[in-house]
């Protein structure tokens, strides 16, 4: 029920974003036809790219055509490789998911582990020692954390590769090893804000009525903090969890670049640099949807873990 | 036991437990199989060693619809998987590929090539002369964007006469045929019409194109049938494409590619200096300060002159390419034939000069703008033209493009009143570059032409060995004293390998050739 009354909001969401992924990157300033064949190619050759682009139609032609075309499973040819953009993208799909679902580990194991702890230290020191520790990750962006990781494990003491990938499935030995030092990069900033939302909201549970009175019937500490703090304070951890899925998405753009690895990520940005069109449209389609998903499942997750919450209850 | 000490005992053993586990995993993670390799640091051998792989770092991808031009993306396997009819050597003198011979007519109208008889393509189809008629005749086609489609052009007629013996018939003289000749691919005509995706590449060349994964990367197989007498020696040749700057030379260091192509100056000129690696010659970039003479002051050839006279391009050189450029201010290929060396210095760096000049042309503290694109580079290059104009007491803002939108710019001729350009077309003829230049050749973003410039060019498209020292020459002058695009740097660009890779050459402005490459053995 709760999924058939989100449909017309989310279908609306989506031609919306239809509308301005199309828009989007006609507005950035730039040629495809001259991105292809280069500045120095002769006007007469630029006419021909620009017509066998269909660049020449008028853009609500161009609009519908594409529309029309996804709505179809036709997502239209790439303009720079002359591939179809559904192939493209599924290419480059895998390296992007591995990177995602190994940084998002990284990032739930971390950042609620980091979190609990820094909760639970009892000794002042170690608290502050651990508070520091997360405040550094949370403001260093990916890109540094990235030329870090390559700098110390990559260089100084080489024991990690920074460039390149081997597909997980191919490989899991040497795949693995590929993906550590990105996913770590992409994941230890978002997993920073994770455990600092863990913490804040288990020391508030911490002193709820309901937790001294667990201490006080002589539960053991250990299962006070799993059982009675963590269990309530996942809520807003979970939200933020799903939210920053999202970003570890957008976070893959820049380590993608850094590392060398081929996901989607590089492919927006040499798309965006190609003025190539079709794919950017798709990419920014791809990520709304994958959002409003992701929004979707967090909030079926957040109903399983607070039975008081009744999805699509009005009042 | 008291409850502290066994508290203790627990968290040490916690901490135990939890660095075991990660001893662990790095074993396991580093030690089944170790994806990091040492970078390759063994002297070269005497003798070519058989098999192994080419790893190729790419800063940019593949366009094979356009293998007819000279693109960045095309030069890292253009001349493996085709061959040309003739490659160019440092001298610019032909030398022999498909073709084994050719012959003027006394007019230089017609030119008459003798194939090599013993070749077939990847698909085992034999090649003959119908496959140079084809690859001619697509080169002057606009949608396969060759920078010589222009020279083409000037083709009335190719005819096979029998398999092995081609006649080009031109409506002049051309003193870039050779170049053409060069830069241009034979294709297979049966699969040219599909090749724009890259699922399948045919051609003649030491390596077969075996997969393209775009934006990705490029695996290309030996061609065990190539008609040469020696090489290929390598299996195989891998090429990633790396666009990130630091990502391109970390992957050369850390042993993960034995070249890099499009690599950062920086990058370039640091490890030139390293004994592991050497830099591979691949043509160079021309830097020109251009003016539209439409606009004013720009519109009188004083102010022009005095820009020239206004530039310190040894301080560019020193600054901005580490003293590794050539200080001249012509558009031509330093070296090549006709070219005026006595002319490469004409403007000094003589700001009262400019001063003087700016005077005459009532321009003395006019405010200009210069449009350049926002690299690192053009940058630099602003940072001291900026400088230098203002010594000579001209106001100056700058205007930073993005890349697509400078190029449009560049295209529709509105780049603005003044720009810094730039032109990877170190390599060419003379000849060849009055037409494929875009700040000189016609509809240059200047906006400059005269009926003397067209004769002028004329004559110089029209050279044989006995007119072009003088043809060249008198342009040059010409172009000189007209001084709407003022050459302000010329600058050398290289791809850098590892010093174990032997054999690898670099022709045609920046294509590999690995005919004779190889790698030590493991």
């Amino acid at each position: 029920m709760y999924l058939v009354r989100r449909l017309p909001s989310v279908a609306f969401l989506l031609v919306a974003t239809s509308v301005v992924a199309f828009a989007l990157p006609r507005l950035a300033p730039g040629d495809p036809a001259i991105a292809v064949a280069g500045p120095d190619a002769s006007p007469e050759t630029l006419e021909l790219i620009r017509e066998q682009m269909g660049l020449n139609k008028p853009l609500i032609t161009q609009y519908l055509d594409w529309v029309g075309g996804v709505l179809t499973g036709d997502l239209g040819r790439s303009f720079t490789t002359g591939r179809p953009v559904a192939e493209l993208i599924g290419t480059r799909v895998g390296s992007t998911i591995e990177l995602a679902l190994i940084a998002a580990v990284f990032m739930v194991g971390i950042g609620i582990g980091l979190g609990v702890w820094t909760a639970t230290a009892r000794r002042p020191a170690a608290r502050v020692l651990l508070d520091g520790l997360n405040s550094a990750l949370l403001s260093a962006p990916p890109f540094l954390t990235g030329l870090l990781l390559i700098l110390l494990l990559g260089i100084a003491v080489p024991i990690l590769p920074i460039s390149g990938e081997v597909a997980f499935v191919d490989d899991p030995v040497i795949g693995i090893q590929y993906l550590l030092l990105p996913a770590l990069a992409l994941a230890l900033p978002q997993a920073a804000t994770i455990a600092r939302l863990v913490t804040a909201s288990m020391r508030t549970t911490e002193a709820e009525d309901f937790v001294d009175l667990a201490i006080a019937k002589g539960v053991s500490h250990g299962v006070v903090v799993r059982t009675h703090i963590l269990r309530n304070s996942m809520g807003p951890a979970l939200v933020t969890i799903g939210l920053r899925f999202g970003e570890l998405l957008a976070g893959a753009i820049v380590i993608e670049a850094i590392f060398a690895r081929h996901g989607l990520g590089s492919l927006a940005v040499a798309s965006v640099q190609t003025r190539d069109y079709l794919v950017v449209q798709v990419l920014i389609l791809a990520a709304v949807t994958v959002a409003v998903v992701m929004q979707i499942l967090t909030d079926l997750g957040v109903a399983l873990l607070d039975p008081r919450i009744r999805l699509g209850a009005t009042s | 036991m008291s409850s502290t000490s066994r508290g203790s005992r627990l968290r040490t053993a916690r901490w135990a437990r939890g660095l075991a586990t990660a001893v662990v995993a790095a074993v396991v993670l580093t030690g089944c199989a170790v994806a990091q390799k040492p970078a390759a640091e063994s002297a070269a051998p005497a003798a070519p060693v058989e098999g192994g792989t080419l790893r190729v770092a790419a800063a940019a991808d593949a366009q094979p619809q356009f293998v007819m031009a000279n693109r960045a993306g095309n030069w890292s396997w253009r001349r493996l998987v085709f061959d040309s009819l003739i490659e160019l050597d440092k001298d610019a003198t032909p030398q022999p590929l498909l073709a084994t011979d050719w012959s003027y007519n006394d007019d230089r109208t017609e030119l008459t090539l003798t194939l090599r008889d013993d070749v077939a393509f990847h698909s085992g189809r034999a090649f003959t002369a119908a496959d140079v008629v084809f690859s001619l005749e697509q080169v002057q086609l606009p949608a396969n964007a060759s920078q010589l489609a222009g020279v083409a052009k000037g083709i009335t007629s190719v005819a096979a006469s029998g398999d092995d013996t081609v006649v080009i018939t031109l409506a002049a003289p051309s003193d870039s045929l050779f170049d053409l000749l060069d830069l241009t691919p034979i294709v297979d005509s049966e699969t040219w019409g599909a090749i724009a995706d890259g699922k399948e590449v045919i051609g003649t060349g030491p390596f077969t194109w075996k997969s393209w994964t775009p934006g990705a990367s490029i695996t290309l197989e030996k061609n065990a049938e190539y008609w040469g007498d020696e090489g290929p020696y390598l299996d195989e040749v891998d090429i990633s494409i790396i666009s990130d700057t630091t990502a391109l030379q970390t992957a050369l260091t850390s042993g993960a590619a034995d070249v890099a192509l499009g690599m950062a100056q920086a990058d370039v000129v640091r490890l030139g200096k390293d004994e592991a690696y050497s830099l591979l010659d691949a043509g160079g970039v021309f830097y020109p300060f251009g003016v539209d003479v439409t606009q004013a002051p720009f519109d009188k050839p004083e102010a022009r002159q005095a820009l020239s006279y206004a530039i310190d391009r040894e301080r560019i050189n020193e600054q901005v390419f580490g003293g590794d450029g050539v200080i001249t201010d012509l558009w031509w290929t330093p070296g090549s034939p006709g070219y005026p060396t006595d002319l490469a210095t004409h403007y000094t760096y003589d700001t009262e000069k400019a001063k003087s000049l700016l005077d005459e042309a009532g321009a003395a503290g006019a405010s200009i703008t210069i449009t350049y694109a926002n690299l690192p580079v053009m940058k630099s290059l602003f940072e001291i033209v900026q400088n230098n104009l203002q010594e000579a007491g001209l106001e100056v803002t700058g205007e930073a493009l993005d890349l697509p939108d400078y190029d449009k710019r560049q295209v529709d001729g509105t780049i603005g009143q003044s720009f810094l350009l730039l032109h990877g077309m170190v390599g060419f003829s003379t000849a060849t570059l009055i037409d494929a230049m875009p700040s000189i050749r016609s509809g240059n973003a200047s906006h400059f032409d005269t009926p003397e410039y067209t004769e002028l060019k004329d004559a110089v498209r029209g050279a044989d060995d006995s007119t072009r020292d003088a043809a060249v020459k008198a342009l040059s002058e010409y172009m000189l004293d007209q001084a709407f695009s003022n050459i302000i740097a010329v600058a050398p660009q290289y791809h850098v390998q590892t010093s174990a890779l032997q054999g690898l050459r670099v022709v045609s402005l920046g294509s590999l050739v690995a005919t004779d490459a190889f790698l030590p053995e493991k």
